[in-house]
């Protein structure tokens, strides 16, 4: 190995502030002879400047608090499932969650007083009132969930054929268990539509059909 | 060289008391910080990934996990620093992430996925570094910018990318001679 092998890597470490007193001695005596090792240097150094002048900050195009206010709605959920590779076991634990999610409607709708201990009385008497701007959210939240599994549910529907059996009967198990969810909890908006809880079942019902079809889109395709 | 501390840069913004708040559970106040730190994470992954919309897809996941993590931030450092490594953990998860997925569904090569990278036709046609960057292979470019750019140590880098401070040191000397070929 030659010294300028040497040398250049002792001008990197320099530049990092790593490079002792001995081989920096070295390195400069071997610079005032060695022209092709100064230039090293000095393109280097150049780099290293030019690397730290560069911004730190350079704005998105676009605004991605709409997109990550919405996902941190439908966290919970997400937390809730281990994130493990997908299999029938797991596909039947999300069903499971959704049956509880069902037995939860019936139980907000058996309830005389929903949700009266989760929000201020309302001046009207009986209805809880949300905020607009929650329920815009909740809706809008709830639009995009729908747009989004339906994109999904096409993509399984297309690549259906290359699940296996089992797969597939445990795939429309789910799917179904999630369809009578969701129309439960419709159903019980439409009786109480300023119920806070209901929406957010709601959400966390949505967000499970879409993480279970998109692990259906995203199988490999002996599974 | 000198670090480069990102929390030398003024800042209007007071972290500490959103911070609280958005361990508390307030949202509005995890918005602020948002507002105030979203450009830097996003310059970090712009030029990690080098892809506009991907930056902006993990961008968008560093902050759900930073919401996600939040209970774990301790007043041990800049807020904007820990927001870094968050991000520089996800571009890296992604990056392997998306070689795994390559590997497996695309066993051939597709042109829109991995564009061509810009490489000067003779030696003597520069480029300027930021696009020179794009032509590094990922994992030298990751340690390049966070080590000259942003202004973390070897030991820092290490623990982000799950290597060890040597691999990190012999990257980022890759990086910088594989910039002065293509700069030259």
């Amino acid at each position: 190995m030659s010294i300028c092998t040497d040398v250049k890597e002792w001008i990197q470490e320099d530049l990092d502030g790593d490079l002792d007193d001995v081989n920096r001695e070295r390195m400069r005596d071997h610079l005032k002879e060695c022209e092709d090792c100064r230039r090293f240097r000095e393109s280097l150094e150049q780099i290293v400047g030019e690397a730290a002048t560069l911004p730190l900050d350079i704005q998105p195009e676009r605004d991605l608090w709409p997109g990550i206010s919405r996902r941190i709605y439908g966290m919970e959920e997400e937390e809730a499932s281990p994130r493990r590779s997908p299999g029938p076991a797991r596909w039947l634990s999300a069903a499971a969650a959704v049956l509880l999610i069902g037995t939860a409607v019936g139980w907000l709708l058996l309830r005389e007083k929903p949700a009266a201990t989760l929000a201020p009385a309302p001046s009207s008497g009986g209805a809880i009132s949300i905020p607009s701007a929650q329920l815009a959210g909740y809706r809008s939240s709830g639009e995009t969930y729908k747009r989004a599994n339906a994109e999904l549910l096409q993509i399984v529907q297309s690549r259906r054929d290359q699940l296996t059996p089992e797969t597939r009967r445990v795939l429309d198990r789910n799917l179904e268990i999630i369809a009578i969810a969701l129309a439960d909890i419709r159903q019980a908006l439409e009786k109480n539509p300023s119920n806070p809880e209901l929406y957010e079942l709601l959400q966390k019902t949505y967000r499970k059909e879409h993480t279970l079809l998109k692990r259906a889109a995203t199988l490999p395709v002996d599974a | 060289m000198e670090e480069r501390m990102i929390a030398e840069r003024p800042r209007k913004h007071d972290d500490a008391g959103d911070i609280r708040s958005a361990q508390g559970g307030d949202l509005d106040a995890f918005e602020r910080l948002y507002h105030a730190h979203v450009g830097s994470v996003h310059a970090l992954c712009l030029r990690m990934t080098t892809d506009g919309a991907t930056a902006e897809e993990l961008t968008q996941e560093t902050f759900v996990r930073a919401w996600q993590k939040l209970a774990t931030y301790r007043d041990e450092g800049p807020f904007c620093a820990w927001l870094h490594r968050l991000a520089a953990n996800v571009v890296l998860t992604d990056m392997r992430s998306r070689d795994r997925r390559g590997k497996r569904l695309v066993p051939v090569s597709d042109p829109f996925r991995d564009p061509p990278q810009p490489v000067p036709e003779t030696p003597n046609k520069a480029l300027d570094l930021k696009s020179a960057l794009a032509t590094l292979p990922e994992g030298a470019r990751a340690v390049f910018l966070l080590h000259d750019v942003h202004g973390y140590r070897h030991g820092e880098i290490a623990r982000i990318t799950g290597t060890s401070p040597g691999t990190s040191k012999a990257q980022l000397h890759r990086a910088r001679r594989l910039l002065r070929e293509v700069l030259q």
